[in-house]
């Protein structure tokens, strides 16, 4: 390699690892930092807890102690595999928050092909990223528990710690390589074949299926793990192909166990085939952009007949003011357009979703498919759970600006009296995200449940979501995505505890509210009147506090540092 | 001497550009015309090695481009149409980014960056993230970017664009003090007034086709044409323009009508 490749090899690969960590969702360069190293303490403490919460039997065991051979496969594989398991499935969601970062972004073509940089070099640069963010991604989740197991594991006598140590880095340093590699080939596949008009939106929706499956993988696991020592015994399918065991065969063939052997072979032939698999589907998505590089998107046709009649029908019934109407398909069209606020409230979703499905896969096994035929604490809860995230999810998103510099309209058009454009916002999330949402909730429950009990259940998580709307969005003067946005507001890094806890209480409480409901369908009109006079409540008190003829607010300002005596900010 | 010739593309069947040939020799700027959507940013993208050509041959003094693609890029100087760039790097850092894969040694590299980014206006917000810049600031930096190299061929598709008056009055000196210097430059534009002051030679592009091409005062004396607008007006805009400023005028009062 010549001075002037290693040199653009370096600057690219310097350039790749720092867009790993400045993305759509970490801005700035101060975020950046705060935020990087928040999550690595994060993980770093969420590996020492679990580490010394599997290890610790091990290191007071008498009978280790006695025998002095504490780390011998028989006894640990199972809790490596869930460790590993773990990790794997960390680094998997990171890798699908990663996504456009997989690959070349269209902005890396726009910036880096006009410049004399060979494309071996730009997918060399790109491989070597990949490779040193796996490897502080993996160190992150890794290095303490590696001290934990060779404090609490190791044999001296038997086996060098530090080779010890290595071996356990470098086993899931690969298992987390293999991660990112298995997610980028899938995404590897859409990009060099599906039709180019079909692109973005598969793009997105795999995104969105990974993502809840790695989720999927972290609830269900621990469920699992403790099954694994039949599975192995019974020579199960699941056991030969579950990827995280052929990563702790590997660090097992590497410190002398021979009885892994055949899963450390696989583990290397994974890493091998998703390498080379990439490099021939990122050369293949390379090539495709060069030759199909259309910067102008397709001509659509006009709207329909049915199109333009349904929407004249909202008009006369729902969207009455122009305000209501602008902000209403304003709203409609960054939703359907607008990935990175797709994908913000997809994240909100995916973990109720994940955690409903596997609710439902454990029970369904352990209780056969009666299980859903009866509303029951958990399938009431999920579905509580999933109106309150998708309520959060909505804030969440709505708070993203689409294009900050075009707000200009919404600042010259702002009317005095701003309830059409609150109420223009209501029926935005209400009609286009809310409604076919819960349309899709009654349909399914109907299935299990019968029309009368699923319409209770409808109408409770209506209800809820209403009333929580309103709350959530009762400080929110602002025209959704035409605001600045300041990030870590909610302090989640020094507050999830408390607000874990109150979502706990939260989904408890209103299970037990709606199974109440349930059982004693007659009270059903006493729950909706109480309901709505919330809701009028809230309302009532939003009108009567002189907001709704304040500005609207396009630029956030910081909460002040310290406010003096005088009021003024320091 | 950049020679084009025969260059063809077609995004999903449609011609973008059919057999656009043309050659540009040290010291001379061509000014590149047509409409929107005529082809001409898909001409600069193609020279800059952004996207492939479906057909023809692009050739710097002599040698196929595609025989050694590096050595050509080494070669040019590229500001873009759309100001892609990469938004949460620094002005400097973006300068350093674009002079390293050029192979700039970096003592070199900090100087000219430091002195253009300074030269173009930039000294005071050159290590604020571009994020925060306007488009005219950016515009600056891609500009800046494009000459860190001292490239030969410059392929610049409006680089005027979000310039204010003294920024784009300075770039044209450039561009003739460029051109004296022996840069080939190629001046991609909607701005007729600007091409006819500062290009040796324009070329008109219709419908990804050659329309015309030539000397300004060529063209003129050719087509008996007072000046570079009515000689676009003539052979390229198709509608009279007149009658529909006019339409929208009544269709603007009608609006108003319905309203009040």
């Amino acid at each position: 390699m010549s001075r002037t490749w290693q040199r653009q090899w370096k600057t690219l690969t310097r350039h790749f690892i720092n867009e790993f960590f400045i993305n759509d969702y970490i801005q700035a360069e101060q975020q950046m930092r705060e935020r990087t190293i928040t999550l690595l303490i994060i993980l770093m403490n969420l590996s020492l807890v679990l580490s010394h919460k599997l290890l610790l039997p091990y290191l007071i065991d008498p009978r280790v102690v006695i025998l002095g051979s504490g780390w011998t496969a028989e006894r640990v594989w199972l809790e490596k595999t869930f460790f590993t398991t773990i990790s794997m499935g960390i680094i998997g969601i990171i890798t699908v928050l990663q996504w456009d970062r997989i690959f070349l972004s269209p902005r890396d073509h726009a910036n880096l092909r006009p410049l004399p940089v060979h494309d071996r070099l730009m997918f060399l640069g790109k491989i070597s990223s990949i490779a040193f963010f796996i490897l502080i991604v993996s160190l992150a989740i890794n290095l303490v528990s590696t001290g934990v197991y060779i404090l609490y594991l190791s044999d001296p006598l038997r086996i060098n710690p530090i080779y010890f140590g290595l071996v356990l880095v470098a086993s899931h340093f690969f298992s987390g390589i293999f991660t990112f590699l298995f997610i980028a080939v899938v995404q590897g596949f859409i990009q060099a074949f599906s039709p180019l008009c079909w692109q973005r939106r598969l793009s997105f929706y795999l995104q969105l299926l990974l993502l809840l499956l790695f989720i999927m993988l972290l609830i269900w696991f621990p469920r699992l793990y403790p099954t694994l020592k039949t599975l192995q015994q019974n020579n199960s399918l699941f056991y030969l192909l579950f990827p995280p065991i052929w990563f702790v065969g590997l660090s097992e063939a590497l410190t002398g166990n021979a009885v892994f052997a055949a899963q450390a072979k696989y583990a290397l032939a994974a890493v091998l085939l998703s390498a080379a698999l990439y490099s021939l589907l990122f050369s293949l998505g390379f090539n495709r952009s060069l030759r199909s590089h259309d910067p102008s998107s397709p001509a659509r046709k006009g709207r329909s007949i049915i199109r333009r009649s349904g929407e004249e029908l909202l008009h006369r019934m729902l969207l009455k003011s122009s305000q209501e109407r602008a902000v209403f398909y304003f709203a409609g069209g960054v939703w359907r357009k607008s990935r990175p606020h797709k994908l913000r409230l997809g994240i909100f979703l995916a973990l109720p979703i994940a955690f409903f499905a596997v609710q439902c896969l454990t029970q369904a096994w352990v209780k056969n498919l009666d299980f859903f035929h009866t509303p029951n604490i958990h399938l009431v809860s999920a579905t509580t759970f999933f109106s309150l995230a998708l309520v959060a999810g909505l804030k969440g998103a709505a708070s993203l600006p689409i294009d900050l510099p075009a707000n200009w309209i919404f600042r010259q058009t702002e009317p005095v009296d701003k309830s059409r454009i609150r109420s223009g916002i209501r029926k935005a999330m209400g009609i286009q995200i809310i409604l076919p949402l819960l349309t899709m909730i009654f349909f399914i429950f109907t299935f299990f449940w019968g029309i009368p009990t699923a319409a209770i259940h409808l109408l409770f998580q209506a209800i809820l979501i209403a009333v929580v709307m309103e709350i959530a969005f009762f400080h929110f003067h602002k025209i959704p995505f035409a605001c600045s946005y300041l990030p870590g507001k909610a302090k989640i890094g020094v507050f999830w505890i408390p607000y874990l806890l109150g979502l706990l209480i939260a989904v408890s409480g209103l299970t037990a509210l709606e199974l109440a409901l349930l059982r004693h369908p007659d009270l059903t009109p006493v729950f909706v009147l109480s309901g709505l006079s919330l809701l009028f409540l809230i309302r009532f008190s939003y009108r009567y506090s002189g907001r709704m003829r304040e500005k609207l607010i396009f630029e956030e300002k910081p909460a002040p540092v310290l406010l003096t005596i005088s009021g003024t900010l320091s | 001497m950049i020679d084009v010739q025969q260059l063809t593309k077609s995004y999903s069947g449609i011609p973008a550009i059919e057999g656009i040939s043309f050659s540009i020799a040290p010291g001379e700027v061509l000014g590149y015309l047509g409409p929107n959507g005529a082809g001409k940013s898909t001409t600069v993208k193609i020279l800059a090695g952004l996207i492939e050509a479906g057909g023809g041959h692009i050739y710097l003094d002599g040698i196929d481009i595609r025989r050694d693609m590096e050595a050509y890029k080494r070669r040019i100087g590229y500001v873009p149409e759309q100001c892609e760039i990469y938004p949460h790097l620094t002005a400097f850092e973006y300068m350093q980014l674009v002079g390293r894969l050029h192979d700039l040694p970096e003592r070199r590299l900090a100087d000219t960056a430091c002195s253009l980014l300074t030269q173009f206006d930039l000294r005071l917000d050159m290590h604020t993230p571009i994020s925060c810049f306007s488009k005219g600031m950016r515009q600056k930096v891609l500009l800046a970017a494009a000459l860190i190299h001292n490239p030969d061929i410059l392929l610049w598709d409006e680089p005027l664009s979000g310039l204010d008056v003294t920024g784009a009055l300075m770039v044209r000196d450039l561009i003739r003090h460029l051109s004296r210097s022996g840069k080939i430059i190629l001046y991609s534009s909607h701005v007729l007034e600007v091409v006819e002051k500062i290009c040796s030679r324009v070329i008109i592009l219709n419908q990804g086709r050659i329309a015309a091409q030539g000397e300004v005062s060529e063209l003129r004396r050719l087509m008996e044409l007072p000046d570079l607008e009515t000689i676009f007006r003539e052979l390229v805009v198709r509608t009279d323009t007149e009658a529909i400023a006019a339409q929208i005028a009544t269709t603007i009062g009608a609006a108003a009508g319905t309203n009040g």
